[in-house]
């Protein structure tokens, strides 16, 4: 069958999501398919010009394949008779987002005419769909509470668990992916400051130029360049694997993460304890608290207590590893169901 | 710099025009630029050809600081820095139209479309900050149809230092599909009419069964098995390079092509001369008659005399191929130095 | 070019008469034309009547019209001001827009027609397009049966129709503006075709030295003529009530004839009046008429068939100076003011009926103007010329109604709500200028 899988992207951008596409492309590919990632530019700033982008992907010219896999909107508005939806990402700047006021959409009359238009074409986009299968269950809670829509949690795998071996650990606290307000980075590393005997290395790609700049001035005014360290760029897979796998445990603790989140499953593949705030959303799925790792306050007391616990020795982390792998297994599909259920 | 390479394309078809992107991004990434490759799907039929076209325009990449645009409708693409290397029109709305390959009724509706097609067109080449070619036929269309004026640049290989010259045995070469359009066939008739020893290898895959049987049976027929080498394989790179390697010269007589495609440049490389015909369309902006090859008649005997002559004479034969290595070296500078000062420029 | 016409094709419509003639003439120069009648019953079972040099077939047989349609490049609607006659195009312009000719800019007969079978379509286009007042204003005069002189003044109902053609063809420019902001297409002006046989027509009429001068009103007696108002202007004067009679040729209720005929009467003004004609009395009258008044307030067509034969007749004309009367060239008609009508009426008709040269000179200069102007020819040649500026155009409006649509199920209203779409339909139309430098886009 000739499969395609259709994402959005951001130019210069890539993450979880991307990775997600290619290795689905890959496993379609191994399973004996044709398959290709068509990624649509997708820009929602300024959001007057949103209709504009949901157009684009009407327009776009998809009958060749035998079968779409959706991820992202307004991908997923693609015109093909046989659609299958494995929802990453909604536009929740219409949604949660907006009932929260951290919308991007223009407050008045103007804002609500785009929020009608985007839940419109939500509704029609969904009736197209041969199935609606979610990544996590906060994504699946948002569906059904804001486009009344029943969908079923197919969690991606970790996308190439052969990485993340583990082993013995350097005993320092690793905190990777995206470096950005949202993932809180900067919190992290004001609760190291107040652990002496920990050592942290954060590593990934910085969203803009002003949230790298930040992060690097919150090292130096604690005068913590001694045991923290700050590698802020796109790391390749092996590098980002390297200091997963050699570190004591994992920090991840993003404000309302939609899903369980990529390096927390990285860590719990490679048998690492994870550090989560209770406030991260998703990730509780797999943090537990004394289980898989730590979930601590969002404040900067209660995660030094959490990374003194982390540092303190191999002892307890290992235990704790070992419950975070066997927890993510539990959770877990397997790529060849997965790919059952979105070709069925 | 951060570079996007914008293009269009038909989902599951494989081929057309993606190498010159590829190797593009392989060459910008090598000199530290970040580059992000974008292919929109595009069937342009007449009921869609202007619904692509709005959408395509409602793509937004200010993310990066240049876009480079290579197979319409990518060019009409909103971006401050625009830079088109503009492969093809959709022929049938241009040269194609009223000639035998025209596939629209020549009718005041579907000239209505097509003038608007080409009004669009003009618009946003004009919009564009340098537009470049890959070849004088398209340069010259465009001046035709669209009165802009473009820079030809040639499309270089990708790491040309993997072609070398290993010697000159006796066969002449011919690496591509073998199709009725590549006229392979017309190299097997012309080495029946040969008088020397030369012999005739043809390289590539065939998708067209009937054309590989009408091959081997011109082979056969002609009391060729022997002389002429016709596996119908796919080839792959290194073993490409080795063939070149070993050649006596090379040959490319497809009809009229925009463009020379890559294999003469690849046998320039090995320093190896080029036999085409004077109807192959762009390879004969890269052959000149006697200088790096033959550029003849598409007629077996004539083909036949210049293939005898690549046999006997062989001093010369060499000469045109160190000659042919010049030609896209040093005077037509058909390298990513080049190609990217041009395009950054 | 291939032409798909829709147009009444029955006696009674002069549209029909002229629409024949282009028809005829555009087959003659190897251009291909099907005609599609548009009358309701009872008009639809009466037979052609006008020669069309084309297969006619009804707009009720779809199947075949849709047959034409595929097979043609353009379709052409041929509109005026009466539902009976036009239904048929209005129907079909929406399912396939085409060239609109425009025959009178004011349809606000036949859009009342229309809205009794599309009651909320109908308020809603009169609110579009005219605000919800003038809307109410509207359905309280046609619920009224009224004249409906306040409608046709506020809400003349151009937009309607010219907002759904792809181009819009008319006679003359007066009413332009209205079509210029609703129609989204090229728009051209061309002139009216004359059905009369020109040739026929004798130079001036022999005055008889005892004979009166005659001065003609054509047509069907409607006030908007100001028959009136020409009887008080020979009745002010001396010259004009001993020298002149007024003939008036053409259907009136006999009540109207009454009252006209005690008027003339009060004012000692000599009146014949003919009531209905036949084509030859009518052309018979006409070219016996010394002086000939075309006058009107308000003014409804975009040009005047009876006008045009009248100069082709090199006949002396005064006209109101409005709209499509005060389009034509000075030197060609006489013209007065709509104001102080009576006053300026007398002035002119004394002007002319007191030198038989100028009235000869008046008259030669309107039948040289005429006979260069409304001729088939140059009908034909601007619709061509439109018919190819149009077929450029289609495709891009067509995507702009898909795309209209498309936002519609979204809950917006038009494309203007997001600047990068309304920026993928200027490049679109790029380089396609039309009539005072506006571009397709909007409606």
């Amino acid at each position: 069958m000739r499969i395609l899988i259709a994402t959005n992207m951001a130019p210069f951008v890539w993450g979880g999501a991307e990775e997600l596409a290619v290795n689905l492309q890959r496993h379609l590919v191994d399973a004996g398919h044709d398959s290709e990632v068509l990624r649509i530019p997708y820009q929602w700033e300024p959001a007057t010009g949103i209709p504009s982008q949901m157009y684009l992907a009407r327009v776009l010219a998809c009958e060749n394949a035998d079968r779409v896999v959706a991820l992202k909107f307004p991908a997923y508005m693609v015109q093909h008779p046989h659609k299958t939806l494995w929802l990453l990402h909604q536009y929740r700047q219409a949604y949660d987002l907006f009932d929260a006021g951290l919308s991007n959409l223009p407050s008045g009359e103007a804002g609500q005419r785009i929020r009608g238009a985007v839940i419109r074409a939500d509704a029609i986009a969904f009736s197209e769909l041969d199935s609606i299968y979610v990544n996590s269950e906060v994504t699946q809670r948002r569906l059904l509470q804001y486009n009344g829509i029943e969908s079923t949690i197919l969690l991606p795998p970790v996308n190439d668990p052969e990485l993340f071996v583990g082993g013995r650990s350097e005993g320092y606290v690793f905190a990777g992916g995206r470096i950005n307000g949202m993932k809180r980075q900067r919190l992290l590393v004001q609760a190291a400051a107040r652990v002496p005997s920990c050592r942290l290395v954060v590593a990934g790609p910085a969203d803009s130029p002003e949230d790298a700049r930040e992060l690097v001035e919150c090292v130096d005014d604690l005068g913590l360049r001694d045991r923290v360290t700050v590698d802020i760029r796109f790391l390749s897979r092996s590098e980002y694997a390297a200091y997963l796998n050699d570190a004591a445990a994992v920090a991840y603790l993003p404000l309302d993460e939609d899903s369980l989140g990529y390096v927390a499953m990285e860590a719990a593949t490679a048998r690492k304890p994870i550090i989560a705030t209770s406030d991260s959303g998703g990730v509780l799925g797999l943090v537990e608290d004394g289980v898989t790792g730590w979930v601590a306050d969002p404040t900067i007391e209660s995660l030094a207590d959490a990374l003194a616990s982390a540092v303190s020795g191999p002892g307890v982390c290992e235990s704790l590893g070992v419950g975070a792998h066997d927890k993510l297994a539990a959770l877990s599909t397997s790529w060849e169901e997965i790919l059952e259920r979105l070709l069925g | 710099m951060r570079i996007a390479l914008f293009s269009s394309y038909v989902p599951f078809v494989r081929g057309g025009d993606r190498q010159i992107v590829d190797w593009l991004a392989t060459m910008l990434e090598r000199r530290g630029h970040d580059v992000e490759r974008i292919y929109l799907p595009s069937l342009p039929w007449e009921n869609r050809v202007l619904q692509e076209m709005a959408a395509f325009r409602c793509v937004d990449l200010s993310a990066a600081d240049r876009v480079i645009c290579f197979r319409p409708p990518a060019h009409v693409i909103d971006h401050p820095v625009k830079v088109l290397w503009f492969i093809h029109h959709v022929r049938e709305f241009y040269d194609l139209w009223g000639t035998e390959f025209s596939v629209f009724p020549d009718d005041a509706a579907h000239r209505g479309l097509r003038d608007r097609i080409r009004a669009i067109d003009t618009s946003a080449m004009r919009e564009a900050h340098a537009v470049f070619t890959n070849s004088e036929t398209v340069t010259n269309r465009l001046l035709e149809f669209n009165a802009m004026k473009s820079e030809v640049l040639y499309p270089p290989l990708l790491d040309p230092e993997r072609f070398r010259c290993d010697g000159f045995n006796d066969e002449i070469l011919c690496v591509g599909r073998v199709e009725p359009a590549k006229r392979q066939h017309l190299l097997v008739e012309a080495l029946g009419h040969t008088t020397s020893q030369v012999r005739l290898r043809l390289s590539g895959v065939s998708e067209s069964p009937d054309y590989a049987d009408h091959i081997r049976r011109l082979i056969s027929s002609q009391g060729l098995d022997d002389r002429v080498h016709f596996d119908n394989r796919w080839i792959d790179d290194e073993e490409k390079v080795d063939q070149m390697a070993a050649c006596l010269a090379s040959a490319y007589v497809g009809y009229n092509e925009d463009s020379y495609g890559y294999s003469p440049l690849e046998a320039s490389h090995a320093s190896k001369a080029i036999l085409t015909t004077t109807d192959s369309g762009g390879v004969t902006e890269l052959v000149i008659d006697g200088y790096n090859g033959f550029v003849v008649e598409p007629d077996p005997g004539m083909l036949a005399e210049r293939m005898d002559q690549l046999f006997v004479d062989t001093d010369r034969t060499r000469q045109m191929g160190r000659a042919a290595r010049r030609r896209v070296v040093d005077e037509l500078c058909i390298d990513w130095d080049h190609v990217i000062e041009r395009l950054l420029s | 070019m291939r032409f798909v016409v829709f147009s009444p094709v029955v006696g009674m419509s002069s549209i029909g008469r002229i629409t024949g003639m282009l028809t005829s003439h555009l087959v003659s120069r190897n251009h291909e034309v099907i005609v599609v009648r548009s009358e309701a019953e009872p008009f639809l079972n009466e037979p052609v009547a006008h020669e069309f040099g084309a297969p006619v077939v009804s707009w009720r047989a779809s199947t075949q019209v849709w047959k034409a349609i595929a097979r043609s490049d353009v379709c052409l609607y041929e509109i005026g001001n009466h539902y009976g006659l036009h239904i048929g195009g209005l129907d079909w312009m929406v399912q396939s827009p085409g060239i609109v000719c425009l025959h009178d800019f004011v349809l606000v007969d036949v859009f009342r027609h229309w809205m009794n079978n599309h009651w909320d379509s109908g308020r809603r286009v009169l609110e579009r397009w005219y605000g919800p007042e003038i809307a109410d204003r509207f359905i309280a005069e046609a619920r009224g049966r009224g004249s409906m002189e306040l409608a046709a003044a506020n809400s003349p109902m151009t937009e309607w129709v010219a907002s759904q053609a792809l181009a819009v063809l008319t006679h003359g420019a007066w009413g332009l503006p209205r079509v210029l902001a609703s129609c989204p297409g090229p728009v051209a002006v061309a002139p009216l075709i004359s059905a009369a046989r020109v040739g026929s027509s004798p130079d001036g009429a022999h005055v008889d030295a005892h004979r009166r001068l005659r001065i003609v009103i054509l047509g069907t007696v409607n006030a908007n003529k100001l028959h009136q108002d020409v009887i008080a202007a020979m009745g002010s004067s001396a010259l004009l009530r001993e020298g002149c009679e007024l003939q008036i040729v053409g259907d009136a209720p006999s009540d109207v004839l009454a009252s006209l005929s005690a008027l003339a009467s009060t004012h000692q003004v000599r009146m014949v009046a003919t009531g209905h004609v036949s084509d030859e009395e009518w052309e018979h009258r006409l070219a016996g008429a010394d002086v000939v008044c075309c006058l009107r307030r308000p003014a409804f067509e975009a040009a005047s068939g009876s006008l045009i034969e009248a100069l082709l007749y090199a006949k002396p004309v005064i006209v109101t100076d409005a709209a499509f009367y005060g389009s034509l060239p000075d030197d060609v008609v006489h013209k007065v003011p709509d104001y102080d009508v009576i006053d300026s009426l007398r002035q002119a008709l004394e002007d002319l009926c007191s030198s038989a040269d100028r009235r000869a000179a008046l008259g030669a200069r309107a039948r040289s103007y005429a006979e260069r102007t409304f001729t088939v020819k140059n009908h034909a040649d601007i619709l061509l010329e439109l018919a190819t500026r149009t077929l450029e155009v289609a495709p891009v409006l067509m995507l702009t109604r898909q795309m209209t649509r498309l936002l519609h199920d979204w809950g917006l209203s038009t494309v203007a709500e997001d600047p990068r779409l309304v920026g993928a339909l200027e490049l679109l139309s790029s380089e396609v200028r039309h009539a005072n430098g506006r571009t397709p886009l909007g409606a």
